[in-house]
């Protein structure tokens, strides 16, 4: 393989990894922290990712700063939806807790359902796209990489999943947040007993999860097209990561999105019919051999 | 002279899944009294501890803490009353350090900072000094000795009025017990109220000013000050089948 093709796929595999990491983390925190199996948790990245093509598309009038762009992309969009859904969690999610698994599965499809027809009911069913003049993706160029040249926003992106990942470790092991979401995640009970507010602590942790998503969201479009197809494929990609990784791990997630990604990105040139057969083949593997996943024994930041 | 009760816990029920579990549990803990609440495993000593610190269905009755009535507020109302819980099962947290397991109980009662816990930490390692060598440890590397010191101290650096210990000489070897009892003395001698449950007797005895008796969720008989816990009539007749 020349040296260059193993480049370009090795980078393009990082990028999907970062995608991927932005759709899942969030899922498997909010089911390793507050035990709630959110289905619809990769919506929100379907979500981002159509707020974020019209927020781009109606910023052309004020301004086409790249810095502005980026801004926008990825603190305003993540930062509203985070005020959003602390207040979904409140209203649609708040009686999901107490439910089991199977019934929480059943009513987050129908969040799904609704996100989806919320998103065709204002942004119609056809693909959108965000248009040439806010495109940060074409402003940004490329970028040279080991003689390749390779899209500068593809590692912009790449170097913001890294700081995610980095801030999410560093918020369990040294924050009060990250220490009492590490005592929920093993016993959710008794940190009650001890007088901790955990419904402050939910709220937080699944507008965290949700935040973090939609960041991946709007993050996807300047390279990519927003259809209501792309909801659906993060949902199920979603699911083989924290299949493969293990449910409520963080490093389960960062490296079954690594391994998904490279498979994907290494797939698509060499098998591409099989491109996801692949991916799922694995997923189906690991739940034979590994049925609790890579890390799924493991606490949240083990 | 009577004092108001520290905790006042007046015919409570509980039914869990139908069943009925505790039936007019009645109890009264003085600021400073040790009181036991013994009896058989399965008796509803446990369920007990748990509804005090608003963790089960209350189907009737009312608790009290320092005369405000808790019956439906939320566990945390409790532990800002002055409530303090060391469970059976020790329900550390595994990953976390010994210190940060202090710390969340500070972090639940929310009236101190780092300065305070510090203050506080220092007085648990007061009762617990061995606790000092193995504060920065992952506490589910600790025996099951040092487990149960940490539950304790962690109950305690919430600077509780009272302490609910449930079974807290449980598993314990006979070196370590002797130790964790002095600890306790420790706690009596600084004027905190403690409600041990206990399904052994004999350990009921050697710290207990006076108690009560459970069974089947019910209490069967209290015992006073001035009568040895183990030669009470209804303890025999339970534990001995006399």
């Amino acid at each position: 393989m020349p040296i260059e093709s193993l480049t370009v796929n090795a980078f393009n595999g990082l990028y999907f990894a970062a995608l991927l990491f932005f759709a899942s983390v969030g899922l498997t925190l909010v089911f390793g922290i507050l035990n709630l199996l959110n289905m619809a948790h990769a919506a929100f990245y379907g979500l981002g990712a159509y707020v974020a093509v019209w927020t781009l598309n109606n910023m052309g009038d004020v301004t086409t700063s790249t810095v502005a762009l980026l801004t926008v992309l990825v603190l305003v969009i993540p930062l509203v939806v985070f005020v959003l859904s602390a207040a979904l969690d409140k209203t649609v999610f708040a009686p999901l807790y107490e439910i089991e698994h199977v019934y929480q599965l059943l009513a987050t499809f129908g969040v799904i359902l609704m996100i989806d027809d919320i998103i065709k009911f204002i942004w119609g069913a056809s693909p959108i796209t965000v248009d040439g003049a806010t495109d940060p993706s074409r402003q940004l160029g490329t970028l040279d990489l080991l003689g390749v040249s390779v899209s500068a926003y593809r590692s912009f992106v790449i170097v913001i999943a890294i700081a995610c990942a980095v801030g999410l470790y560093l918020m369990f092991v040294k924050t009060k947040l990250g220490k009492i979401s590490q005592a929920m995640s093993e016993d959710y009970e008794m940190v009650q007993m001890l007088g901790i507010n955990v419904n402050r602590v939910r709220v937080l942790i699944f507008s965290i999860s949700v935040a973090i998503a939609a960041l991946g969201g709007a993050l996807f479009v300047p390279f990519a097209t927003a259809t209501p197809a792309v909801t659906l494929e993060y949902v199920l990609l979603s699911f083989a990561v924290i299949v493969i990784g293990g449910l409520g791990s963080l490093k389960g997630v960062i490296v079954a999105a690594l391994v998904i990604g490279m498979v994907r990105s290494f797939g698509i040139a060499y098998f591409p019919a099989l491109e996801l057969a692949i991916v799922f083949g694995l997923m189906a593997l690991v739940i034979i051999f590994k049925p609790e996943g890579l890390f799924g024994d493991e606490g949240v930041v083990e | 002279m009577s004092q108001q009760p520290l905790l006042e816990v007046d015919d409570l029920n509980v039914t869990i899944d139908r069943a009925t579990v505790l039936e007019d549990i009645s109890l009264t803990v003085k600021p400073g009294e040790t009181v036991a609440l013994i009896g058989r495993n399965g008796a509803g000593k446990t369920t007990t501890f748990r509804s005090v610190m608003g963790q089960t269905s209350i189907q009737g009755g009312s608790i009290r803490v320092n005369g405000t009535d808790l019956t439906d507020r939320p566990s945390r109302e409790r532990i800002r009353h002055g409530v303090g819980f060391a469970p059976e099962d020790r329900r550390l947290f595994t990953t976390l350090t010994v210190e940060d397991n202090l710390r969340m109980s500070t972090w639940g009662k929310g009236d101190v900072d780092e300065s305070g816990f510090r203050d506080r930490l220092d007085r648990a390692l007061e009762i617990y000094p061995e606790m000092e060598r193995f504060l920065d440890r992952p506490a589910g590397q600790l025996s099951g000795g040092q487990q149960k010191m940490v539950t304790v101290a962690r109950a305690l650096t919430s600077e509780p009025d009272i302490v609910l210990l449930d079974e807290p000489f449980e598993g314990l070897a006979p070196s370590v017990r002797e130790q964790f009892r002095e600890g306790v003395e420790r706690i009596k001698a600084l004027g905190i109220s403690i409600v041990v449950a206990e399904s052994n007797v004999r350990h009921a005895g050697e710290i207990a000013d006076r108690g009560y008796v459970i069974e089947r969720g019910q209490i069967v008989t209290e015992i006073d000050r001035d009568e040895p816990i183990v030669d009470n009539e209804e303890i025999k007749r339970i534990f001995e089948g006399g």
